[in-house]
């Protein structure tokens, strides 16, 4: 039992200091979940961008911090954010800016113009957690998400999209992300909106929080020995 | 009175037992929520139309009987000879249009499931413009307000996204007699009687004499339960403004009319109809398992009874396990689900092997292709289609090939000369709306063209972005890959493919929603049968204007017919 108590009370200090308890990727259906996992993240909602409501606008591919478009001018998206469909060539017609209300989406948010392509969205500097809305076109058949570290795949999951956005969010604790890669149903289109990304801090509170509740765990710990003794 | 209510009683009428009546009062009551039975009330009120405002605003009270009620309630308008009109006297109300027992063992008569019995609806009188009915049939409102995958679109065209706005539209609009600029009168109307009811009515006694503010303010502890409106419900009417009372008149009327949907049993089930017994018999799915498409259910439900018919295990449906007798209580036809109405769901069902009909596939028949866009258990995918009504109308009453050759301007020329096309609205109220009018042999050019008055209207914003997601959606299945969204989905580009459109009904309980079609054309399933076959020809000679590309692909003969239309027939139930 003692033993017990002095690994929990090492493993509580020791999330303290690096964040979640689990190593590994996450996955989150819900933002205020995902947002309750990593708050405080910067978020690109593409409102910056140049249509109108009710209205679309064509932009090429890749769009990044650095794009000078008619749909983006340098600094409009946010920087460490590069969003491409791989390199597919449409004449610098890739991507469908939508301006609000233009289909069910309240906000501005980004569509590949062309259906059964891949939507790329690159992070550097590596970002240990995502989040963003996913839009379909067609239909609401789950799109596959598959997330990328430097090393390779960390994985690929289903998202359930929506023509009002759905979400998908992930959080790595191990190694960090480098590139989602969103494969639509067939025949469809992907879009996001309100890409949430970056390496979460923890808030203020957080570490002296932990530590205080770690000391008080270890006192209870000695208190249990010192009766056994 | 509350709907089942209302329903029982006139089942009680038809068989003499008065004292089911009674007992069925206290039962009624006890089911509907205060606001259920409240909305009722004011879905019947006779007060809120333009023809009482004028009785007012002669010097009347609101609590005095009309001296001498509205012309166009004196009949119910059918397709033969009108029946006494059960509001006659008054003036217009919902319930004048969405009629459900009013009519029970009238010759002519009979149940209906909240539509009326009119071709289009008669509308009010009024000097200033010549319309004396609306453009299209009453619509039965029966699950009309089911919740669907691309938002919410209300009437035949998309005009409102929401109930609440569909109300008041209606409250404020041609159909009640106001003209586009008395919107705020109408409102005015509304407020006064609701502040000024004193609960004597004749429709108030039905409702335990209550007036109105008391009602609708909600805090008295006179006010008995069944009468009491939860509080998200209430406004203070003694304090209110006119528009805030309107609102809440508003969401009432929505609350009751959201309610309407056919019998369901406890796992959310229809369980009424001849199908949904058979169904029920054979321990097949009664809706799809989960996110299953409806398309897919339907699909699967063709392959599990394939598979009971070789197992020699199908049973049929013989008499109605919901009534003493075994028949229905309000449709004449038997209570029956067998090898007829089987064949005519396979009919129903059965798809062509590519998106047009073959040769051989039109030589055999036997395919409706009906699934595109009527799968089960809805039977409507709430869309919007052309299956060329108004065509067969327009040259009907014109010639053949007038509608093909109507002038019909494309986004820009429309919306910039909004008066000479689009319809009208409070802020174009002397807009012609010719492409939302009624043919008529006199005026050539004016015709009723649905969704394409409502798509990209300056004035109706709301429907806008479902509109476009789902004529883009559209476009995008009927386009050449490689399809884009700038080229494909612009609404210049889509404004053509919305021409003719109109939502696709629900087909259950057919037996009491005639006539048929948006221009209540058809008085007979026969005659939809015949003209599904004739317009699926004209789709793929491409004669048809602008027709549903699911048309081409229907493949029916003569002999279909009898067997389509047992089935259809097989989805009629008693409605309560």
């Amino acid at each position: 039992m003692r033993t017990t108590f002095r690994i929990i009370t090492l493993a509580g200090l020791a999330s303290c200091l690096t964040g979640a308890l689990s190593a590994g990727v996450v996955t989150f259906s819900s933002r205020s979940q995902f947002d309750a996992a990593a708050p405080g993240l910067p978020v690109e909602g593409f409102e910056a961008g140049n249509v109108a409501d009710v209205d679309f606008a064509s932009c090429p591919s890749p769009l990044n911090s650095t794009s000078n478009n008619s749909c983006f001018t340098p600094g409009q998206i946010l920087a460490g954010l590069d969003l491409n469909n791989g390199g597919i060539d449409h004449s610098g017609a890739e991507f469908a800016l939508i301006g609000a209300g233009m289909f069910a989406n309240l906000s501005k948010m980004l569509l590949l113009n062309y259906g059964d392509e891949i939507l790329n969205l690159d992070f550097g500097p590596a970002a240990k957690a995502v989040g963003f809305d996913l839009y379909s076109l067609l239909s609401t058949d789950p799109f596959q998400v598959e997330v990328f570290g430097a090393s390779g795949s960390l994985g690929t999951f289903s998202a359930d999209p929506a023509f009002t956005g759905g979400f998908f969010g992930v959080f790595s604790d191990g190694e960090a992300i480098t590139r989602i890669s969103v494969t639509p149903s067939a025949g469809d289109f992907a879009g996001v909106d309100d890409i949430a990304f970056g390496t979460p801090t923890p808030e203020p509170g957080t570490v002296p929080l932990c530590l205080f509740g770690s000391a008080i765990l270890y006192a209870i710990t000695r208190g249990k020995q010192r009766t056994a003794e | 009175m509350p709907v089942e209510l209302s329903i029982l009683a006139s089942r009680s009428r038809c068989l003499g037992l008065g004292l089911l009546f009674v007992a069925a009062v206290s039962s009624a009551m006890a089911q509907d929520p205060p606001e259920v039975v409240i909305g009722e009330r004011l879905f019947k009120e006779t007060r809120f139309a333009q023809a009482f405002r004028a009785f007012l605003d002669g010097g009347h009270g609101p609590n005095e009987p009309m001296t001498s009620g509205d012309l166009v309630m004196d009949t119910t308008v059918t397709t033969s000879a009108p029946l006494a009109g059960p509001f006659a006297g008054q003036s217009m109300n919902c319930r004048a249009c969405h009629l459900v027992d009013e009519h029970v063992g009238a010759a002519g008569g009979g149940m209906r499931s909240y539509n009326d019995f009119a071709r289009r609806s008669p509308v009010p009188h009024r000097t200033q413009d010549t319309k004396t009915a609306a453009p299209r049939n009453s619509p039965p409102l029966v699950n009309a307000s089911l919740t669907r995958a691309v938002g919410m679109q209300l009437h035949f065209d998309a005009e409102f996204t929401s109930l609440p706005d569909l109300v008041a539209g209606t409250l404020t609009g041609r159909n009640y007699g106001w003209l586009p600029t008395e919107r705020a009168q109408a409102v005015q109307t509304v407020a006064r009687v609701i502040r000024e009811d004193d609960g004597s009515g004749g429709l108030a006694q039905e409702f335990g004499a209550l007036p109105y503010s008391l009602t609708l303010t909600g805090t008295s502890p006179s006010i008995p339960p069944e009468y009491r409106l939860p509080s998200q419900y209430r406004v203070n009417v003694a304090t209110a403004s006119d528009d805030a009372i309107f609102q809440a008149i508003g969401k009432l009327i929505s609350i009751y009319t959201e309610q309407l949907v056919f019998s369901t049993d406890q796992n959310g089930n229809f369980n009424l109809s001849p199908f949904d017994v058979f169904l029920q018999l054979n321990g097949l799915p009664q809706q799809p398992a989960g996110s299953e498409a409806r398309e897919n259910y339907s699909r699967r439900l063709m392959t599990l009874i394939a598979a009971k018919v070789t197992a020699g295990t199908l049973q049929f449906v013989t008499s109605n396990p919901n009534t003493s007798g075994g028949d229905f209580d309000f449709h004449t036809q038997p209570f029956v689900f067998g090898p007829q109405e089987l064949n005519g769901l396979r009919i129903f069902m059965r798809e062509p092997a590519a998106a047009v009909a073959s040769p051989s596939e039109l030589a055999a028949g036997g395919t409706g292709n009906c699934i595109a866009c009527h799968s089960a258990p809805l039977f409507t995918d709430f869309l919007f289609h052309n299956t060329g009504t108004t065509q067969k109308e327009y040259d009907a009453v014109h010639f053949t090939g007038a509608f093909n050759g109507l002038s019909i301007p494309a986004l820009a020329a429309r919306n910039a000369a909004y008066n000479s096309y689009l319809p009208a609205t409070g802020t174009h109220p002397n807009a012609a709306e010719p492409f939302r009018a009624i043919p008529n042999s006199a005026q050539p050019g004016r015709t009723d063209l649905g969704v394409w008055n409502i798509f990209a209207n300056p004035d109706i914003p709301k429907p806008q972005g479902n509109l476009n997601l789902i004529f883009c959606q559209l476009a995008m299945k009927e386009a050449t890959p490689p399809a884009n969204v700038i080229t494909t989905c612009s609404q210049t580009a889509l404004l053509p493919k919305t021409i003719a459109t109109f939502k696709t009904p629900g087909l259950r309980d057919l037996g009491h929603s005639g006539p048929y079609m948006h221009t209540g054309q058809f008085d007979a399933l026969d005659d939809i049968v015949t003209f599904y076959q004739e317009t699926s020809q004209l789709a793929r000679a491409g004669t048809l204007r602008n027709g549903a590309r699911e048309l081409k692909g229907i493949a029916l003969i003569g002999s279909d017919t009898a067997a389509l239309v047992a089935f259809l027939k097989s989805l009629n139930e008693d409605y309560q």
